[in-house]
């Protein structure tokens, strides 16, 4: 459903992103984990065609930067701050939504029950808590159920209960058979629902894996980090994954670093 | 083209639920009166003078006020959207980036049509009911081509909204195209004059 070749990005001078190379088929759900400037958020807007980058990436067989707009119809994408015009109510931002998706007859009350902002619909966006804006957004990603949902930190700005119901959507999408990229520092939460890890390091690929792997090496990794912990966390994950790949790169197949099944990843 | 109809709606929607439209319509009737007023006294005669000279006075505020107005509109357009993070999310939905820019135009230039007639309709009403020798064909001309000059200025705004940095930098320049204009046009009919 996801495939990228040797996907490069330079703003001036500076590679954000070199050589990036995976595939991700029908169903599955990966995490895409990398310190902050790492370059996921630039990753996540290459495949949605939003910036120019060298080498190759296709989403639904599409090329992204020659079939930008067929790709966006095929994708649900939550910023990691999503932002709306200010001064629609909550249900009229999904509604403007959805007619730039070309979707009618949408549910709009049903799609703001989906993510708790039923009580809110009235409410102009602008008064939206980052919490609520979030979920906002994620109605908004999920609008049209696109089989590709890429989410750049969809947790951040969530209390407990907000992630408890981004755990169970997760899980929904998993049993959909949608193919779901996010990128999160909260890793332990999806544990058992996101089967697969991609770790960016200075803009490369440095482990494609497990991510049970990842998480059985011992690496110390909170359920619900503060965010001065944020940092210490994604450090240890980035030395257990660049650990890792030092064995994973004998292994490397068409420029991806794919463990053997049998594998460990090493800490 | 239904991103084009959809952001379009959405743009005259919101600058029709901001404070400038009001503002923008009341100043034009305001002017259209006044310089009405104005000139009937100036002629010495009492009261309004008609459709023909009010079109005549108006030309020239609207020279200045109209470019100002649509080249601020338009440079305030796109760089807004981006400084507030709503153009990242208007650009990952299935809408061509044309589509995002000629809606943003054509929804504003709505706005700015409408607000525009407002104030000019207002005014003409009033002079229409008060003097007695008048003009709508020509007063109508000159609305038009007021809407005219909105657009092309707007155009200009939104494309220095496009490729300055920051709205600050777009604002910036749109003042200094406002400014320069005049001045080229001065010098441009200048080397024409025969001395």
């Amino acid at each position: 459903m996801i495939e990228v070749r040797d996907l490069s990005k330079r703003y001036g001078r500076t590679a954000v992103l070199e050589g990036i190379s995976f595939a991700m088929d029908e169903g599955e759900v990966a995490v895409l984990l990398g310190a902050n400037g790492a370059g996921k958020t630039t990753l996540l807007k290459c495949l949605l065609g939003l910036v120019h980058f060298q080498g190759e990436a296709r989403i639904g067989g599409l090329h992204v930067t020659f079939w930008g707009k067929e790709v966006r119809r095929l994708v649900g994408y939550l910023p990691q701050t999503p932002a709306f015009p200010p001064h629609l109510t909550v249900a009229d931002a999904l509604v403007y939504y959805a007619d730039l998706r070309g979707l009618r007859g949408e549910d709009i009350d049903a799609r703001l029950a989906h993510v708790g902002l039923t009580a809110h619909a009235d409410k102009r966006v602008d008064a939206l808590s980052g919490g609520l804006r979030q979920r906002l957004g994620l109605a908004v990603a999920l609008l049209g159920d696109p089989p590709v949902l890429l989410m750049d930190e969809p947790v951040a700005n969530l209390d407990p209960e907000g992630r408890q119901l981004f755990a169970g959507l997760v899980a929904e999408w998993r049993a959909a058979g949608r193919t779901v990229l996010l990128s999160t520092h909260v890793v332990r939460m999806l544990d058992g629902l996101a089967e697969r890890a991609l770790v960016l390091s200075e803009g490369r690929l440095v482990y494609d894996g497990r991510l049970d792997a990842l998480l059985r090496s011992g690496v110390p990794l909170p359920a619900t980090p503060e965010p001065e912990q944020d940092g210490d966390t994604l450090e240890a994950v980035l030395r257990a994954a660049q650990g890792g790949v030092m064995v994973l790169t004998r292994h490397a197949r068409n420029g991806v670093a794919t463990p053997e099944p049998e594998e460990e990843v090493r800490a | 083209m239904n991103g084009i109809v959809v952001t379009a709606r959405g743009q005259f929607r919101e600058a029709m639920q901001g404070w400038w439209v009001g503002v923008y319509a009341v100043a034009f009737a305001a002017l259209a009166l006044g310089l009405a007023v104005a000139g009937a006294r100036g002629a010495g005669a009492l009261g309004f003078m008609g459709f023909n000279r009010t079109s005549a006075s108006l030309l020239n505020a609207c020279l200045l006020l109209v470019p100002l107005v649509a080249l601020a509109l338009g440079a305030s357009a796109i760089s807004g959207e981006r400084e507030r993070g709503t153009l990242h999310g208007l650009l990952a939905q299935p809408v061509a980036r044309g589509e995002v820019l000629a809606g943003t135009f054509l929804g504003l230039l709505g706005a700015l049509a409408l607000a525009t007639a407002l104030g000019f309709g207002a005014a003409g009403f009033v002079i229409a009911l008060l003097a007695p020798v008048i003009d709508p064909g020509r007063y109508l001309t000159l609305l038009l081509l007021v809407v005219a000059l909105a657009g092309v200025m707007l155009a200009i705004g939104l494309w220095l909204s496009v490729v300055c940095g920051s709205r600050m930098r777009a604002l910036g320049a749109a003042r200094a195209v406002w400014l320069a204009l005049p001045a080229a046009g001065a010098a441009w009919v200048f080397r024409r004059q025969d001395i």
